[in-house]
């Protein structure tokens, strides 16, 4: 299963951040640090993961953005990465053409997002339509409240 | 006035300094801080979507957590939302308050909004405690079966973290996993196959019962293999449909097909189709291909579809992408036990794989190169691996030292090949070989009489080369102490047989530098007390020194370090003229236990010269505690032959008298470890015990008028310790006390001792015949003369005899380890 999921920016920003196991707020940002430092000087040319602790760190860079996934010892690399393309397909497709800012301003839409694929680690929809649908109705949803509120 | 979401990231965003943007968050969480005080609850969805931010940004933000709760109890689904992503992000389910939400989170599991239902499944998949979970199961196995697949998957995960969380209900959703593996949404069919592969890790007694859902997974299988894309649009990934089910499927058939036949042909077929099928050229194939490969090296398969496995791996191995290659040598790591035949044919790519530039990949090939060395090819992989050391990250050179060290230990051909190796490896990685391997290079020297000449000579020379290398230096010095005798004999020859010329003068040079410049200067007082053991164990082997040494122990008796200036006082002590008889006792050789080496002993030493003597003839203490022999009439023979069968190469007759502290005969320092010249079987002395590097003195000091009590004898209820003690007239009084702990009395007890000829032994009657239940009062009192004044050791053999609960009881011991010069 999937330990936790990061996107840090090459500047080394956090622009997301998600644990699936529990991890105390002050070991969370010494976890993002620590595997940031690593992940940042790693060159272009080499394999996407790394081990690191028990763990291995499944990354793989989207132009400013490196996505990081966390899987345990026996779980698929490759699969991680896919895991991991599959979220960067459906941010995309919401955002059409997401960058950088779209997830600075929109990071709670990133992390419904991620709440649509994956659930206590372990990948819940593997259909992107699916992903998609789900969001924007409860983004209609959200609309319908506001103009109710409005009219109110 | 509480600003947007987006004006507090703009303004975070527009700070140029690290103190400008402190000032704004601090600035915006007293707002916030204030806003929630107040009970604001117009803008309080924004107000924690602005506390996210400043969250992620490692700001503290505890105080929004109660805001959360207050959030998810509103009937506003845009608050809710909000709420909930507070709760998953700001909370963990450790944090206390998260008891508060479960009644909350139960209700919007019941309500008619399916996407109320899923920020709640949500929230408990992501950070249910075990509380909750416990609370909330029934919920969640009611949603399990749901009409709406939406609710139905994320119930399913949720009931896995419940399986994960909480023990004694692993088995309350088994009913409803048939129906998830059956499902037709990919969703649901996900979800189901992660709860089942967790039940099975966490309860694999289960995987019998769930044998009879292989066929639709494999049926689900094949529909992805075969469907086209027209018909799965919707989950092609570059090509394949799917490749999550496919991988998630694959893993569970594995833990499904492992240790069965049957089960195993159920799946024989889709895993040949999925391994012939699959697109290997992109991520997304290989994903696939990796599992299968797994899914096929686990499971009983067949030996085509194992040749099919092994082909995929090959190709993986000799790709050019780093990632594939990686998960290459990651099943090979994992599939060592199973396939030697093709871990071996792969051998040369793997050792390729140590020479890459990414690290990750050289991690994954060291470990695969330590399950390769067998005794086959024992010398070509310690070649490389040696050569890898040269190279290797400081932070590899602790493991592969240590696992260099275990494989020659384990597949050495020979002895001397053993030790040539280990004198590579502490040459070039000497500050990782850890103490251990040390202590276990020196008993291995020290059990190979016919190579100490051999070994001091190669080792001195690498010492005066270069003194860096911790571990070389503290052999080194170790065995210039023990073995000194053969540098300076003169009759040491070089490999081509040219005679070596190395004085007295020069080894104390050598030490002198080695103190001079320890190899690692924190640790100089350890390098220091080898020194000093070594020095005066020169002593005895460099005669013609005795006053260098002696100013070269002085430099250690200021010492602050309490055991190097307790060692070098004592050591002092010994140089004077009083001890003069006993010395050479003292400074014996270490004794030797065979049966600690391991490994190699059985093997031939490894040069055809030496290896006409047979091992370990010449060490003394072998034979003598392997031949405790049975009859006491045996005794003076045995204890009138210590020094027979002096070895070849110059070992002089010495080295037949050590013994004693059989227990404590590896430590490097542990010098008088034995008292001299008593080579006693099974060493009840206290010296047994003392196994620690510095433990020096275990054996006692030998200037003890009154030696500690010593334990003889100790089985079945019954002990016998004894207590020696020197009297003026040189005479030893030993009083042997008789503890009975058992619950009923001993009767007709009788306790003899033989002694070797020359002690004459004089036995008072014991205080009682029979020993009480639970008492320790019967003492008996033996008075000894050794006629040789104690250059031989005083040695007893003794018969023990008693009868318990009216069944009569004869036992023997021998007892060596009484202290020096009795």
């Amino acid at each position: 299963m999937i330990q936790f999921i990061l996107l840090i920016s090459r500047q080394g920003k956090t622009r997301l951040k998600k644990w699936f196991v529990p991890c105390p707020e002050r070991d969370q940002f010494r976890t993002i640090k620590e595997v940031s430092s690593l992940i940042l000087s790693r060159s272009p040319k080499v394999c996407n993961f790394l081990e690191w602790r028990d763990y291995k760190l499944c990354y793989k860079r989207y132009a400013s953005l490196f996505f990081i996934a966390c899987v345990e010892g026996n779980d698929n690399e490759l699969l991680a990465l896919e895991t991991v393309h599959h979220f960067v397909e459906c941010l995309d497709r919401y955002f059409g053409n997401v960058c950088e800012l779209d997830l600075i301003f929109n990071f709670h839409k990133a992390y419904y997002i991620l709440d649509e694929i994956l659930i206590s680690g372990e990948l819940q929809e593997s259909s992107k339509r699916a992903v998609l649908h789900h969001i924007s109705e409860q983004d209609a949803m959200m609309q319908e409240n506001e103009q109710a509120k409005r009219k109110g | 006035m509480s600003i947007k979401l987006r004006e507090l990231i703009r303004s975070i965003r527009a700070s140029k300094t690290a103190a400008e943007e402190r000032a704004v968050v601090a600035r915006e969480c007293a707002l916030i801080r204030t806003a929630f005080k107040e009970d604001d609850n117009q803008f309080r969805h924004r107000n924690v979507a602005k506390l996210l931010f400043i969250h992620m940004m490692g700001y503290p933000t505890h105080f929004g957590q109660m805001e959360c709760l207050k959030l998810i109890a509103s009937n506003k689904f845009p608050e809710k939302r909000v709420g909930y992503l507070g709760l998953t992000q700001l909370l963990d389910e450790n944090t206390e308050v998260l008891m508060l939400v479960t009644n909350s989170v139960k209700n919007d599991m019941n309500h008619d909004n399916q996407y109320v239902n899923g920020l709640a499944l949500c929230a408990l998949g992501n950070i249910g405690s075990n509380e909750m979970c416990r609370a909330l199961a029934r919920e969640v196995e009611n949603l399990m079966s749901s009409g709406n697949p939406y609710v139905r998957k994320k119930a399913a995960l949720c009931a896995m973290r419940i399986v994960r969380k909480v023990d004694e209900i692993e088995d309350k959703f088994n009913g409803k996993i048939g129906q998830l593996l059956e499902d037709r949404n990919h969703g649901v069919l996900l979800a189901g196959c992660s709860l089942l592969t967790t039940v099975l890790e966490v309860n694999p007694s289960y995987v019998k019962e769930f044998r009879r859902y292989i066929p639709p997974l494999v049926r689900a299988l094949r529909n992805m293999v075969t469907s086209g894309y027209s018909s799965a649009a919707e989950y092609d990934v570059a090509g394949i449909t799917d490749p999550f089910l496919q991988a998630k499927i694959l893993r569970l058939l594995r833990i499904l097909g492992e240790r069965s036949v049957d089960a195993s042909d159920e799946m024989n077929d889709i895993l040949a189709q999925v391994a012939t099928n699959t697109e290997g050229t992109k991520n997304t194939g290989n994903s696939i291909l990796y599992e299968c490969v797994l899914t096929i090296m686990s499971i009983e398969a067949e030996s085509g579809l194992r040749v099919l496995g092994v082909n995929i791996l090959g190709r993986f191995l000799l790709s050019r992408d780093n990632n594939i290659r990686y998960v290459a040598l990651a099943t090979l790591q994992r599939m060592v036990n199973v396939d030697q035949q093709v871990m071996q044919r792969h051998r040369n790519t793997i050792i390729e794989c140590l020479k890459d530039a990414d690290i990750s990949i050289r991690k994954r090939a060291l470990d695969v190169t330590y399950s390769l060395v067998d005794d086959a090819n024992i010398k070509s992989m310690t070649k490389e691996l040696l050569n890898y050391l040269l190279v290797a990250e400081p932070e590899f050179k602790e493991e592969l030292c240590s696992k260099i060290c275990m494989a020659v230990e384990k597949f050495s051909p020979s002895r001397r090949w053993q030790i040539d190796t280990l004198i590579k490896v502490m040459c070039l990685g000497g500050n990782f070989v850890k103490e251990p391997q040390r202590e276990k290079f020196c008993r291995v020297v020290a059990a190979t009489p016919e190579l100490h000449s051999y070994t001091v000579i190669k080792l001195y020379f690498n010492m005066k080369e270069s003194l860096t290398q911790e571990a070389l230096v503290h052999v080194g010095v170790w065995c210039l102490g023990e073995f000194g005798d053969h540098l300076v004999s003169g009759r040491a020859v070089g490999p081509d047989d040219q005679p070596i010329h190395v004085t007295a003068g020069d080894v104390l040079d050598l030490l002198h530098d080695v103190v001079r410049k320890p190899p690692c200067a924190e640790k100089a007082p350890a390098t220091h007390c080898l020194v000093s053991a070594a020095l005066i164990k020169l002593v005895t082997r460099c005669p013609s020194e005795f006053d260098r040494i002696r100013k070269l122990l002085r430099r250690f008796d200021g010492s602050l370090h309490v055991d190097l200036q307790q060692r070098s006082c004592e050591f002092l002590e010994l140089l004077s003229s009083e001890w003069d008889a006993h010395r050479a006792g003292i400074l014996d050789r270490m004794p030797v236990n065979d049966k600690e080496i391991g490994g190699a002993e059985t093997r031939a030493v490894g040069d055809s010269t030496i290896d006409g003597v047979p091992s370990g003839a010449g060490s003394g203490p072998g034979p003598m505690i392997g031949g405790g022999a049975k009859d006491l009439l045996d005794l003076n023979d045995l204890l009138d032959g210590p020094s027979a069968g002096p070895p070849a190469g110059g070992v002089p007759p010495t080295t037949g008298g050590a013994g004693g502290g059989g227990g404590g005969g590896g430590d490097l320092l542990d010098l008088l470890g034995g008292p001299p010249s008593a080579p006693g079987p099974s060493a009840p002395g206290p010296a047994a015990g003392g196994d620690g590097l510095l433990d020096i003195f275990s054996g006692g000091a030998p200037a003890a008028a009154e030696a500690p009590p010593m334990v003889a004898y100790e089985k079945n209820g019954l002990k016998i310790t004894l207590f020696p003690r020197k009297e003026a007239d040189g005479s030893v009084v030993v009083l042997a006390r008789f503890a009975n702990s058992l619950s009923c009395p001993l009767t007709n007890f009788v306790f003899e001792a033989a002694v070797p000829k020359y002690v004459t032994l004089t036995m008072q009657p014991a205080t009682g015949q029979v020993l009480p239940p639970q008492n320790d009062m019967v003492t008996q009192t033996m008075s000894c003369v050794n006629a040789t004044g104690g250059e031989k050791g005083l040695l007893m053999k003794l018969r023990i005899g008693y009868v318990c609960n009216g069944t009569p009881v004869q036992e023997m011991a021998q007892i060596g380890g009484f202290p020096p010069g009795y």
